[in-house]
């Protein structure tokens, strides 16, 4: 089993997840922001490595003394992690209980995905976008129904406690009322822990042009 | 904050940790050949202590340390205290949920090093 990562940054401290962390990077992903903030992980045109997960393992245990001391591991991003959960799976297999596996998700991903790694997952930081379906729609090209679909299901197993919720203010897309909006309804589903900012497009729309150039 | 790690591995684990200020100029992610190798030897004698049947003390031993600032590098010249924040990443949420939406620099991106500069 491979899977193909855009890159990796170690030494991350409280910026995803808890203790010192090591971003893990996929390639691809199911929506279309415009404001992707890592669009070289959109296309396989752009590079990428392609691992075990052994051999991922094997890179990232030179942090292990920070991450059991800290309390930190791995956080997935991508792209969309979950559509590697398998390969999540297997990692956990293959690393350990030790260190935190957290998963950096917009949940728009069948529910068997989830169903996947919820046992071998320590935490969510889930980018929601907007709970609104047209506002989803227009601003990732997607159906947000998956999205609900899986914040019920953790929800349901407990495990909102886990889970930050980010919901983003986006230039063009949603309003200060929109975003409280969906705050009401992430509550209402049971989560207490919400991350709300703003998109900084400028650095988005920088950053496409420098992968673009 | 990743040299305070370290040092407190080194001493619940009775390692001798003589650290020396490094050479390395500018912003440092805790990989500089300096740092490497003080992790490298702390790996060495703790595999040395497990050998010798020692009970090895590294889990926990800095929760809490690393929740004091969104950081992704360090400086280790002139001294390691030194942080730089940098765009593109998100604190550990731990605000209220009344708070207005505060501007940060986007989600967890992998940034080219060219443009956080």
């Amino acid at each position: 089993m491979k899977a193909k990562i855009s890159d990796t940054s170690r030494l991350r401290i409280g910026v995803d997840g808890e203790g010192v962390t090591t971003l893990v990077a996929f390639m691809l992903c199911p929506l279309a922001c415009e404001y992707c903030l890592n669009p070289q992980t959109l296309s396989d045109s752009y590079p990428f490595k392609e691992y075990t997960p052994e051999e991922l393992y094997m890179e990232l245990r030179k942090d292990e003394l920070y991450f059991l001391a800290t309390g930190g591991g791995v956080t997935f991003g991508g792209g969309e992690p979950l559509l590697n959960h398998q390969f999540i799976k297997e990692f956990r297999n293959v690393c350990g209980d030790q260190w935190k596996i957290n998963l950096e998700t917009s949940l728009n991903v069948p529910s068997s995905f989830l169903e996947t790694v919820i046992p071998v997952t320590d935490e969510y930081l889930i980018d929601i976008k907007d709970m609104n379906p047209a506002i989803y729609k227009s601003y990732t090209g997607k159906d947000n129904s998956p999205v609900i679909g899986n914040l019920r299901t953790l929800a349901e197993r407990g495990l909102a406690g886990r889970c930050v919720i980010r919901i983003p203010l986006i230039h063009g897309y949603n309003t200060p009322e929109d975003v409280a909006r969906s705050e009401s309804e992430v509550v209402a589903l049971g989560f207490d822990r919400i991350d709300k900012f703003e998109y900084d497009i400028d650095y988005a729309k920088r950053k496409r042009d420098l992968q673009n150039a | 904050m990743l040299k305070e790690i370290r040092r407190r591995i080194a001493m619940e684990n009775d390692i001798e940790f003589v650290t020396s200020e490094c050479r390395h100029k500018g912003s440092c992610a805790g990989t500089c050949p300096k740092c490497e190798a003080e992790v490298a030897y702390l790996e060495s004698q703790l595999a040395a202590r497990k050998r010798l049947g020692k009970v090895v003390k590294v889990v926990g031993l800095s929760m809490g340390l690393a929740a004091l600032a969104p950081v992704t590098f360090t400086s280790c010249h002139p001294h390691d205290g030194d942080m730089e924040v940098l765009q593109g990443d998100i604190a550990a949420p731990n605000q209220p949920n009344d708070q207005e939406p505060k501007k940060l620099g986007g989600d967890v991106a992998i940034a080219p090093d060219q443009i956080l500069e």
